[in-house]
């Protein structure tokens, strides 16, 4: 069916003389526990079967995501009317062409790691993993509790009008889960993601129920924090939160927009030399395994800022044209809104390398006291380009002062992402790929930063 | 310049409007009050307070309407097929309702106010805003503005969060000016002013709001997991804040 509805498309669309074509069909077995107040409120499934395409002739171009149609006739009357509407438009400013062939190989095509052998039978067993974590966060001190854990499988096939002709296949999870007290002030929280459940998931979702039940306990009688500059360590959450944004700016299309201020900052040192972040498409045991991009080019691990150094954007094929580069296997057909896509260049997996420090480590840096934050949410911009930024912490938070632990809440991150950067003092040796909603993903490990700015409510 | 004194705050209608959001709106959501949505976008600083309690001046009321006929959160019936009416959140300062669907209607003892929407087929019905909006009041803006010895006028704002009871909030100013003795000083333009304030303590300060809503500021709000997209009206009138500490 798969290899059969591409076909049948690119058939279609090189009939009409269009210069380029990429159809991607993809089915998605999806299922999701959703839990609050210790109990499971959902457990659903999606069957989802759809086609992304992307067309383009003389420069204009049109890409859409559509669910398979009932018959041929009404996949061509489809097809159609996104032609004749690509038709009317301008030339894109972003358009050049799509990766002209013949087939490579991809290294990373017959990886054994991302594919859960136990996916149907694990799904029997998720509802016990998840009222274990409950039961272990209960058990450490928490008094409600809620989270989710997501689990799924994808089935691939891209093919393009260059010759492109592939499939590909894996699952992956995400489990997340918050410890509450009664009220409102004193949670704790965990977060994991990974590509196979039956393996990787189990003892890490139990641990982490137990994780967020203690960190919610510690969180008793937490005392309004002092608004100042401080030394912090972030947890990878945090790190997540904060540390995906300057690199995913190493993007043509953000200097483009007007949204990035990395344009001419290629060679600069933006953090200490200890400090590595790739975009790395195929880490095993994350929830993200692409051996292509979405025009077929093979991708590989690419250093953004490596040794602090600005090293590289991430291009498609067109940005390359455009900027005299080479694509690096970055090609995506994003949403650009009212169910268009746009094909531009972005990140498969940003992947911040670990350092040799364990958390006793960063706590004990040095004899100043530093603030631990587990995690953030809501990282705003005041100017996008200058990097000023907040995001206001919850769940753990924790004045550490000659080795005590101090419970303390209601204070927000007011600083500038090139600052903290510039900044940072030492890596945990500990990088792991979190996911929690929307707000952040990819592999991160806990960090320690000099000088953060911390602030409070006025009134 | 720069504000070591407290000082006068009038915030523009957007201002307004994402205040009505994010710091009523959010919180007032049943769902979020009773726990279902604490891991995502999180609780609510209602959930320990009773219905009737006080928590801004009487001159600050807000309400969310799907009613409003060509706005982006309009609807006649919302997604569990109730019949939408207008929710009065906050009356006067004092917490009046939640929003409701059927099943945080029955929790509640109440009933559905028909606040139950799905971004898509595959999406279950959670409890969304629609249009929400601060009440308009009896001044016009230069009534507000020369009651005002030294003070900032914040049109509209750049950065803003809050967090996830919906108590801690934050918003940057864009186009700010400087009012003095009574008058907006146009050319004096007051960059990124930043108003960091708690809930209780922004429309406890309240005393003045203009005599009409811009019903204009469009927006999309996210919520649930996975997440929905419900698109909304964020608007209000002018709204004179006493008093004020600057972030």
């Amino acid at each position: 069916m798969n290899s059969e509805i591409t076909q049948t498309i690119l058939d279609y669309l090189e009939k009409k003389d269009v210069d380029a074509v990429i159809v991607h069909y993809r089915h998605e077995r999806d299922r999701q526990i959703k839990f609050s107040e210790n109990q499971i409120d959902t457990n659903k499934i999606w069957l989802n079967e759809a086609i992304d395409f992307f067309m383009a002739k003389d420069g204009k171009t049109i890409g859409a995501g559509i669910a398979i149609p009932d018959s041929d006739k009404q996949l061509m009357e489809i097809l159609d009317k996104y032609y004749k509407t690509m038709l009317k438009l301008t030339p894109s400013p972003f358009y050049r062409d799509i990766f002209d062939g013949p087939q490579p190989t991809y290294p990373n095509l017959k990886s054994t790691k991302v594919r859960d052998p136990k996916f149907d039978s694990i799904a029997l067993e998720t509802p016990d993993l998840v009222n274990d974590s409950i039961e272990a966060s209960l058990k450490a001190g928490s008094k409600r509790n809620a989270g989710t854990l997501f689990f799924g499988e994808l089935e691939r096939h891209l093919q393009t009008s260059k010759g492109i002709n592939i499939s590909f296949s894996q699952t992956y999870w995400d489990f997340n889960i918050r410890a509450m007290d009664e009220g409102t002030d004193q949670t704790g929280t965990g977060n994991i993601a990974g590509s196979i459940l039956s393996e990787e998931g189990p003892d890490l979702i139990r641990k982490l129920g137990q994780q967020a039940g203690e960190t919610c306990k510690k969180m008793n009688n937490a005392k309004q924090g002092t608004a100042g500059t401080y030394d912090v360590i972030l947890s990878p959450y945090v790190s997540a939160n904060i540390f995906s944004e300057l690199p995913s700016q190493a993007n043509p299309i953000a200097v483009m927009f007007g949204y990035s201020g990395l344009k001419d900052k290629i060679g600069e040192q933006l953090a200490p030399d200890f400090v590595t972040i790739t975009d790395h498409p195929t880490k095993e045991h994350g929830n993200v395994f692409n051996p292509f991009d979405f025009e077929g080019v093979p991708t590989k691990e690419l250093p953004i800022i490596e040794k602090g150094i600005l090293k590289n954007f991430v291009h498609n094929t067109s940005t390359a044209l455009m900027f005299d580069a080479q694509s690096t296997g970055n090609s995506f057909l994003g949403d650009s809104g009212g169910g268009l896509r746009v094909l531009a260049p972005g990140n498969h997996a940003l992947n911040f390398n670990p350092g040799t420090n364990t958390l006793d480590d960063l706590v004990d840096f040095n004899t100043k006291p530093v603030i631990y934050i587990q995690n953030t949410w809501y990282k705003r911009f005041t100017n996008q380009i200058e990097g000023i930024f907040s995001t206001i912490p919850r769940d753990g938070m924790f004045l550490i002062k000659n080795g005590e632990w101090q419970p303390i809440k209601k204070l927000r991150i007011s600083d500038n992402l090139y600052n903290v950067m510039k900044n940072i003092q030492a890596v945990g040796n500990d990088t792991q790929c979190v996911k929690w909603w929307d707000e952040y993903h990819d592999w991160y490990p806990h960090v320690r930063i000099a000088d953060v700015h911390l602030t409070a409510a006025t009134k | 310049m720069k504000f070591d004194k407290p000082i006068d705050m009038i915030v523009g209608t957007e201002v307004a409007g994402i205040i009505s959001h994010e710091n009523v709106g959010h919180p007032s959501e049943g769902d979020r009050i009773m726990g279902r949505e604490a891991a995502q976008a999180g609780e609510s600083f209602w959930k320990n307070l009773e219905i009737g309690a006080t928590v801004g001046s009487e001159y600050v009321s807000v309400s969310d309407d799907p009613t409003i006929i060509g706005s982006p959160g309009y609807y006649k019936y919302d997604d569990e097929g109730v019949p939408a009416r207008k929710r009065k959140l906050m009356v006067k300062g004092t917490l009046n309702e939640p929003l409701l669907n059927r099943d945080y209607g029955a929790r509640f003892n109440l009933e559905s106010n028909a606040a139950a929407r799905a971004d898509g087929y595959d999406r279950e019905p959670i409890i969304r805003m629609a249009s929400t909006f601060v009440e308009p009041g009896d001044f016009t803006l230069e009534e507000l503005v020369e009651d005002i010895k030294e003070g900032i006028y914040m049109k509209n704002f750049t950065e803003w969060n809050i967090d996830d009871v919906r108590y801690q909030s934050k918003y940057v100013g864009q186009e700010c000016y400087y009012i003095k003795d009574g008058r907006i000083q146009e050319n004096i333009r007051i960059k990124r002013p930043v108003l960091e304030l708690t809930s209780v303590g922004l429309f406890t300060a309240v005393d003045g709001c203009t005599k009409e809503v811009a019903f204009k500021h469009t927006g999309t709000c996210g919520k649930g997991d996975p997440m929905q997209v419900a698109p909304v009206y964020l608007c209000g009138p002018e709204v004179r804040m006493r008093n004020i500490r600057l972030g």
